[in-house]
């Protein structure tokens, strides 16, 4: 019997349920004391300083990062509370717009969570080292001494290699260091050797040049004729160029080490024939993938650079805007996000804009998806028909670009649109609503207009997946006498919800990235309630990011900051899920 | 005997209740597209409007489009729309299948690395870099010129591949390596052999490809100042703005209804392409 069908009668009450939960939350501390038994002195003071300052264990064993991580929220913690958090938590300090009780108790909520994880992870690793392995260590550890031995072992080989060779080719070996194709053009490689040498006296020709230049403007951001955020993307240019040419340096030396390895083999070295045959197969994606990654490079990574480097300048703060030869921007370090965080009214604004992001993100992505489910269902309903009409009509939703259908909303519930006259003309108003004017109104239409939005393409989307569920399951339960809402409990639910939950997790990391429903429907208002600084009531971190960097006196290193923040917040959420999904881990088990 | 008609009564009951709920919701799905096909029928400028149905019907709306003077070079936006897609859906789509068909059938050491590195791209705010963008092209004079706009569209291309790849991933590898053993190279397997059999998803991938110059107003609007040099979205975008809608909201729904119309028979016509799309990205990922 396959496992569906085991799966659907295997009954657990509620009561069994919580008993599991409980048992499986408690195991932790119950092995805790078991394992303090069991080890020697240096495992129980790792285990027992844990307790008192987590991750002060992990560092006694090595693992410093872990370690320094855990100690540093601790402490973090500790300071919070000890400075301003048990005012917060007893209520002694209140402010009108943030409600620092709640704050205080997420604070304290999380750091009890990593506490729990600290003490989990400390206990792991004494159990491992009772058994007689060896820790894993510290990370930044082991990659360097991955690299050392790499080099080593690289270099052991080549002077293998120069010991045994001839004459004429210790020469080519010792040049290769400094001439890039020498070697290959001698062994009649011509076309790498000469790419290699070509990439040389580039890099050379553009350093000598402009290169140069480039990098001390970086530093300084002071150059004369360069307008400062010229300097910035000249400035990243020149890293990412001597980056590749240290790459292409290595590279050299790897073919140069290879091609003389299969020489004293006795072998003949790859001809250009060989090579572009090498090319059109094994090495296709040489090929395929280097004008994507270029562009990748020229207009993703080079522009997320400059933008993550802004955050630590002065670039916009009270109008800094950088002019050629009269005013230049600096390093600020981490200046911006001290005034994000610092100063109490942009504080506020981050607290209140963070809160709403997450109460959007969170119902947007699920309103759309269960509705969508439920939209799915319905229409896949045997006595529902025609449904290639219902469907259809559903996808026109789809098809009108965003822009107009939500630039649409928005006129059709202003004050003087048609929801108002409508309502006003079959008498259930007496007074026209401004719904866009209140906040609390406008959060809900936005969430109910989003569904609007959104429900059409989760509905295609769970549609496809319904049809990929085979037949059998459900012939087997409805023999089996399992009822249709049971089958939609044990079969449909599980099996969908197992397929999309990497797309779930994508689409709660884009619903907190989404511009488009906010900005068209309200532009972030209506001002003033709750929130100070340029946001409104109803912006979330985005649109926020957007105003300060395209409003009129643009604040371009607090929209960076607001940008790395946000980037660090959808990181640890899609990475936390992501390596733990199966889709990650199985990457090759699902092919057929 | 008695309990089949109860069965039947049942069923007749969940036929009639079922079908009226999917009736109510494509009526409330399709109620805004019909006010805005009301509107752009409606005589006068603004959204205002004492009925939901307008009291008189005309063609001017659809007229003055064409033949207006305040900015609305409507005409020339859909020419530089149409350009601009067609050149994009030819550019994103080879680089997006070329990228995701790479990483779904070779294994190189900075496989994983690169994939990694989409990954982490995507989990940056768009609009952080945006800002940046705009400068870069500032440096290189492209400001002002449709082919930056392409130019950035395609660049970005190669980062799309997840929803492709794992399409991909399930097209069974054992085919091209048959091929591989006849004799065939790599861009011959990719032609003749592949991109049949991925016929869905590159469809799927061209029509989103296709689609992205009529909605993008925000990369566009940054990029494409002058009114003859925009897209169709940059200038309907413009024309909601506060200032301006009060005067030309039935032409704006008249311009909606202009480029909806091809977008959706284009989504209807390629529905099934569509599904397949989505639950191949949605599925893995």
């Amino acid at each position: 019997m396959n496992a569906p069908e085991q799966k659907l009668y295997s009954p657990l009450s509620i009561k069994e349920k919580c008993a599991h939960f409980i048992a499986r939350f408690v195991l932790p501390f119950r092995r805790f004391k078991e394992t303090f038994k069991k080890s020697d002195l240096k495992g129980r003071i790792a285990l027992s300083s844990s307790l008192i300052l987590p991750g002060s264990g992990n560092i006694l064993l090595g693992e410093i990062e872990t370690g320094v991580l855990y100690l540093a929220v601790a402490s973090l913690y500790f300071l919070y509370l000890f400075t301003i958090g048990w005012k917060h938590l007893f209520g002694i300090i209140r402010l009108d717009y943030v409600n620092l009780l709640s704050i205080a108790i997420i604070v304290t909520i999380v750091f009890l969570i990593m506490y729990y994880l600290s003490l989990e992870s400390i206990e792991k690793n004494v159990v491992w080292r009772n058994s007689g392995k060896k820790l894993k260590g510290s990370y930044i550890f082991r990659f360097f001494s991955f690299i050392i031995k790499k080099f080593e072992s690289f270099f052991s080989a080549y002077r293998k290699i120069y010991r045994l060779s001839e004459k004429k080719h210790r020469f080519r070996l010792i040049i290769s260091y400094f001439v890039m194709g020498v070697d290959q053009l001698f062994d009649q490689q011509y076309l790498k050797g000469s790419l290699f040498l070509i990439c040389e006296l580039g890099y050379i020709t553009y350093m000598g040049i402009a290169g140069g230049a480039h990098l001390g403007g970086l530093f300084t951001l002071h150059v004369l004729n360069q307008v400062s955020t010229a300097s910035l993307v000249y400035g990243i240019l020149s890293i990412l160029i001597t980056l590749f040419f240290i790459y292409l340096y290595i590279a050299n030396l790897a073919t140069v080490r290879s091609n003389n390895e299969i020489r004293l083999a006795g072998k003949l070295v790859p001809t250009v024939k060989d090579e572009i045959s090498n090319i059109n197969n094994k090495k296709f994606y040489l090929v395929s993938l280097s004008l994507p990654v270029a562009g990748a490079i020229a207009f993703t990574i080079i522009p997320l650079l400059f933008m993550i480097l802004i955050a630590f300048t002065d670039y916009g703060t009270s109008g800094t805007i950088p002019i050629m030869n009269s005013r230049w921007i600096n390093w600020t370090f981490f200046n911006s996000f001290v005034q994000l965080f610092g100063y109490a009214d942009n504080l506020q604004t981050l607290v209140n804009v963070f809160q709403w992001t997450m109460i959007w993100a969170i119902l947007a992505t699920f309103t759309c998806y269960f509705g969508g489910f439920f939209l799915a269902l319905l229409l896949g309903k045997k006595n529902v028909k025609p449904k290639i009409l219902y469907r259809s009509l559903f996808v026109v939703a789809m098809a009108v670009p965003q822009f107009v259908t939500l630039r649409v909303m928005n006129t059709m519930f202003n004050e003087f649109g048609p929801i108002n006259t409508i309502l006003m003309n079959w008498g259930l108003i007496s007074e026209r609503i401004a719904f866009w004017d209140n906040a609390n109104l406008a959060k809900t239409l936005i969430i109910f207009v989003n569904m609007w939005v959104g429900i059409p393409f989760y509905m295609l989307l769970i549609s496809g997946l319904l049809l990929n569920i085979p037949k059998d399951y459900y012939e087997a339960a409805s023999i089996e006498g399992a009822s249709k809402g049971q089958q939609f409990r044990k079969i449909t639910f599980p099996h969908i919800f197992f397929m999309t939950t990497p797309l779930l997790i994508t689409s709660f990391v884009s619903n907190i990235n989404n511009f488009n429903v906010i900005w068209l429907l309200t532009g972030g208002g209506p001002l003033g309630q709750g929130t100070g600084g340029v946001a409104g009531s109803t912006d979330i971190l985005i649109t926020w990011l957007y105003k300060l960097t395209m409003q009129n006196n643009p604040e371009y290193n607090l929209g960076a900051a607001i940008g790395i923040i946000m980037f660090i917040i959808s990181a640890i959420i899609a990475l936390l899920i992501f390596r733990n999904s199966s889709a990650y881990k199985r990457e090759e088990e699902f092919r057929q | 005997m008695k309990t089949q008609t109860h069965v039947t009564s049942r069923k007749i009951f969940d036929t009639v209740w079922s079908n009226l709920i999917a009736i109510i919701l494509v009526i409330i799905w399709l109620i805004p597209i019909i006010w805005v096909i009301a509107a752009s029928f409606r005589v006068g400028n603004g959204f205002m409007s004492t009925t939901f149905f307008p009291s008189a019907y005309t063609f001017d709306n659809y007229i003055n489009l064409f033949h207006s003077t305040a900015g609305i070079k409507f005409l020339s936006w859909v020419k530089n729309t149409i350009l601009i897609a067609v050149v994009n859906t030819v550019l994103t789509t080879l680089f997006t299948i070329i990228t995701a068909y790479t990483l779904s059938r070779f294994r190189f050491k900075m496989r994983k690395p690169l994939m990694n590195i989409a990954l982490i791209l995507g989990m940056f705010p768009g609009f952080m870099a945006m800002i940046a963008v705009y400068l870069i092209l500032n440096l290189l004079g492209l400001i002002g010129n449709i082919w930056a706009l392409l130019l950035v569209y395609a660049s970005g291309a190669g980062l799309g591949f997840f929803v492709s790849k794992g399409y991909f991933d399930t097209i069974s590898k054992e085919i091209d390596e048959a091929a591989i053993l006849d004799g065939a190279n790599q861009f011959q397997v990719f032609f003749k052999i592949f991109l049949p059999l991925a016929k869905p998803i590159i469809i799927y991938t061209a029509l989103m490809a296709f689609m992205t110059p009529w909605t993008d107003y925000i990369l566009a609007g940054l990029i494409l100042r002058d009114p003859a040099d925009m897209t169709v979205a940059v200038g309907l975008y413009n024309m909601t703005l506060e200032n301006r809608i009060s005067s030309q909201f039935t032409m704006f729904a008249a311009g909606c209804i202009l480029i909806a119309i091809p977008s959706v028979i284009l989504y209807i016509a390629l529905q099934r392409f569509m599904v397949e799309g989505i639950s191949a990205g949605a599925v893995k990922g």
